[in-house]
């Protein structure tokens, strides 16, 4: 009667044995496979395609976990800013009437250089640097 | 003339020097005008208070010597150098030189030069009378954040604010209001305080047609919404005060729907609960109300599932996109058109549900993980107790 | 077995034939803590194993440190749990090689003959909390950012050398993503090579040297390494796993906002738990004593007091010869009142 108890055990030992280690493989192994399509976010954000955008007029785009805004000027000039307001944080807009960055909460102006010029926002826009490859329109930080 | 005249006394006291320093360095008024923005201009005691500051001997310094001013004379003292432009420029070249002509305007201004009344603010009451501070400095009695407690020195008294018919309360009222809230707590200086509604030196309550410029200078969509929609008539037929009629003056609430409450709201003043415009009134409530509820849970939600370790940073940036909906639908009541309301409401409730739905599976994605953690945790556990049910075997065996 | 057996012919496998079927265990009131030192070693192993995982997909770059670690938690299948783990497991490990040093301590187990079992154990000691320290920063979230700024600005106050110190570790005047490739390399390759060679002597010190048994207590008796102990070990590292994939499951360790070298440091900043009774020894130290700076005092001291204990072995003379001298004890009592009592105290202020 032992030895077939002995036999028993060491049968279930192994069998959850095998369990444990292939609930511990099962991850590691989906971990190594690689992920279709998506690579690691760098630095910079792709905010569109050049076209996109009729001269004086903008859109929103994200950047990392905030808003931002891509303005195409009546120059041709591609600019970019934070899209949060200075003020209390509302999303701004583009008023392609007067060529201003303009926030709709409490009446905020900003110019065509991110620099707050009336209203109640207390500091410019946050600018950031356009890069434009091939006809991708890349968005990233100011470096330096 | 007078420029060439305050430009020998500046001359001459830089040249020679001023000998007040010698029997008032101690005085606490001199010791005052020392901090002051005059201090630094060099614009010194005999400028308003006449004397010889070159001369040594008291009675020689003290010749035609000023020591008092009436109300009017402090106005018009201070005014004489500040409304002279060229005289200004030399000091700051960017400083307005308007005061004077706009404290003519002023309720102050018209009660004292007009009716003689000696119960007026002048220039002293505000910017003291030797600590002359700019407007920039925190230490200043009209730094923004510091306006508020100046003009309450008179206009919180309300024994002396009865006999003009002020009830004396603003200032308590402008406490509890959000504007205030923005100012004081989160440190806003763009907030509205008394001189941005009411002006500084020409301060004087806003007409009744001008009250809604006024708040359209930051609220320029609320301005312009209610100027096109269907209350403008009506409100200036009656003399309605445009904003203040239904938002009050100076106890403007932080933003909440009360106003429009199925049970109390404002619109019941003129509307009943039936007809078209108390109808509306039900609607913009209840659709609001959901809206808010449905932001709350969803932001709740979130937070959970966050917390959980799911990522939800596009969620939350979402909400916010769905909360500025929210507020924009608020703004669109101003409108009073059902069709414009409705249409923001509706972009809000898409992205809401759209959010729920990432929120949920996020939920599942939690469950899914715990559910791997049991599985393990259990063949762990049996593992464990196998190895110990074979110690014993093994231990059992060895002794026999 | 015979493939042993083949191995037999060609290879001197005494060694390991000896530790198989001689190595014994005593049984005694405090064998208990025998198992700690094979727990720190399991969860170093946890730690070698996860941390190649994390290495497939890690980018040490400022630029893209921080997105790399976002990608493995968001976006890589059982990503999270990887790093969640290695996150853990490095605090139990520590945790682990913390009670470990003190029941060595207290039992004595570094007298005569095991003083290098005890030094090499040391420099493990050191070697963990290094590998604590760099691979703290390679998130490259706030927290870290600042907790490595305050950490290297540390060595700022050793004077002559403090300031050149201070620039190899930071790999410049400040913490900058040139600290991070440096701390990277560090933590895979140097810290990982150093405390193998120096884990390889420890473990061998005590397979040749056999367990020490505490002065003066009573053995019940020896039992047999394999499989008795051994299947206690097991079921001990089976247990701390489980425990592991329960704390990185429930509470998945944060990813945090990214470092931003050019913002304010956040209120409150505070280093990982095992650095944090030395960060409020030193924030209590007035600002100057007899004219040298208070913090500097406050190292010197330290220092000297992390040497005296890696020294401890020559410095007890009585337990060379088998001998209870109780001031050590007490000193160690005194010494981990202080430590968990600082700790607190860190953590509520």
């Amino acid at each position: 009667m032992e030895f077939t108890r002995r036999k028993f055990l060491n049968l279930l030992l192994g069998i959850t044995g095998i369990g444990t280690l292939s609930s511990m493989l099962y991850p590691l192994f989906k971990y190594i496979t690689p992920v279709k399509g998506e690579e690691v976010l760098s630095g910079s954000v792709s905010a569109g395609k050049v076209g996109e955008l009729k001269p004086n007029s903008a859109k929103i785009f994200k950047f990392g976990a905030k808003p931002g805004i891509l303005i195409l000027t009546q120059s041709g000039e591609y600019k970019a800013f934070s899209a949060t307001c200075t003020h209390l944080n509302c999303i701004v807009q583009y008023k392609e009437d007067i060529q201003h960055i303009w926030c709709a909460c409490h009446n905020g102006h900003y110019d065509l250089n991110g620099r707050n010029i009336s209203g109640p926002p207390p500091k410019p826009l946050e600018e950031f640097e356009v890069m434009l490859t091939g006809d991708e329109i890349f968005i990233r930080r100011r470096q330096g | 003339m007078k420029n060439i005249f305050l430009i020998i006394i500046s001359l001459s006291l830089y040249t020679f020097g001023s000998n007040c320093i010698n029997c008032h360095k101690n005085d606490k008024y001199y010791m005052e005008w020392q901090e002051s923005a005059h201090f630094n201009s060099n614009i010194e005691c005999s400028i308003c208070h006449n004397g010889k500051p070159v001369e040594e001997s008291k009675e020689k310094a003290h010749l035609n010597l000023k020591k008092f001013f009436t109300k009017k004379e402090i106005v018009l003292l201070c005014g004489k150098c500040h409304e002279d432009k060229n005289f200004i420029k030399k000091f700051n070249p960017n400083l307005k030189t308007d005061q004077l002509s706009s404290y003519k305007t002023s309720k102050h201004g018209i009660s004292l030069f007009e009716k003689n009344d000696e119960n007026v603010a002048t220039c002293i009451d505000c910017h003291n009378s030797h600590k002359v501070l700019k407007v920039s400095n925190p230490l200043s009695p009209v730094y923004p954040l510091k306006i508020v407690d100046t003009c309450a020195k008179c206009h919180s008294n309300k024994e002396l604010m009865e006999k003009y018919k002020i009830s004396g309360n603003e200032l308590e009222d402008y406490k509890k209001s959000v504007h205030y809230d923005l100012l004081i707590n989160k440190n806003d200086l763009s907030a509205p305080t008394c001189k941005d509604c009411h002006g500084s030196h020409g301060a004087i309550p806003p007409g009744v047609s001008s009250i809604r410029f006024v708040c359209g200078r930051c609220h320029i969509l609320n301005q312009e919404m209610f100027e096109q929609s269907l209350h403008k008539k009506p409100w200036e037929e009656n003399g309605f005060k445009y904003c203040e009629e239904c938002h009050g003056n100076h106890l403007i609430e932080k933003p909440n729907d009360e106003l429009l409450n199925p049970e109390n709201g404002l619109c019941l003043s003129c509307h009943t609960k039936d007809d078209a415009g108390g109808k509306l009134m039900v609607h913009f409530y209840n659709e609001l109300k959901k809206m808010e509820n449905f932001l709350d849970e969803n932001n709740i939600r979130a937070k959970k599932a966050e917390d959980g370790g799911i990522f939800m940073e596009e969620t939350f940036i979402n909400l916010q996109e769905a909360k500025a909906k929210f507020t924009k639908g608020r703004t669109m009541i101003h409108t009073f058109s059902k069709e414009k309301f409705d249409d923001i409401l509706k972009e809000g409730f898409e992205i809401l549900e759209k959010e729920k739905k990432i929120i949920e599976e996020g939920f599942k994605e939690i469950s899914k993980r715990r559910k791997g953690l049991a599985i393990f945790s259990i063949f762990a556990f049996l593992l464990a107790i196998l190895i110990l049910l074979k110690l014993r075997d093994i231990e059992r065996k060895k002794n026999g | 077995m015979k493939i042993f057996d083949w191995l037999k012919e060609r290879y001197d496998l005494d060694f390991f034939i000896h530790i198989f079927k001689e190595k014994e265990v005593p049984k005694h009131k405090f064998t208990f803590f025998y198992f700690f030192g094979g727990m720190a070693l399991f969860f170093f192993i946890i730690q070698i194993i996860s941390g190649i995982f994390l290495l497939l997909y890690y980018q040490g770059s400022a630029e893209k440190a921080y997105e790399s670690v976002k990608y493995i938690v968001t976006k890589v299948p059982y990503g999270w749990l990887v790093r969640s783990i290695h996150s853990w497991s490095a605090n139990l490990m520590i945790l682990c090689i913390f009670i470990h040093m003190f029941s060595t301590y207290f039992l004595k187990a570094y007298r005569k003959p095991r003083e290098l079992t005890w030094i090499t154990g040391f420099i493990l000691l050191s070697l963990s909390l290094a590998f604590g320290f760099t691979g703290y920063l390679l998130p490259w979230n706030k927290l870290a950012f600042f907790a490595t700024r305050v950490g290297t600005d540390m060595l700022n106050k050793i004077p002559l050398i403090g300031n050149w110190l201070s620039s190899i570790a930071r790999g410049g005047e400040d913490v900058t993503g040139a600290t991070l490739t440096r701390f990277f390399g560090i933590h895979v390759t140097v810290l990982p090579l150093i405390a193998l060679g120096f884990l390889a002597l420890h473990l061998y010190f005590i397979q040749v040297q056999g367990m020490s048994t505490p002065i003066k207590v009573k053995i019940k008796e020896n039992m047999p390494f394999f499989p008795n102990f051994f299947l206690r070990d097991l079921f001990v590292w089976i247990l701390s796993l489980a425990i592991l994939a329960a704390v990185a499951s429930l509470f998945p360790w944060e990813l945090g906002e990214k470092a931003d070298p050019f913002a304010p440091a956040p209120a409150g900043i505070k280093p990982e738990w095992y650095f944090l009774f030395t960060f409020q020894t030193l924030k209590l130290f007035p600002p100057h004593i007899v004219g040298f700076e208070g913090e500097l005092v406050g190292i010197i001291l330290f220092a000297i007091a992390g040497f005296l204990v890696f020294l401890v072995p020559f410095l007890d003379k009585k337990a060379q010869k088998d001998e209870i001298d109780k001031k050590f004890a007490i000193f160690g009592i005194l010494a981990l009142i202080y430590i968990i009592l600082m700790t607190i105290y860190a953590w509520l202020d």
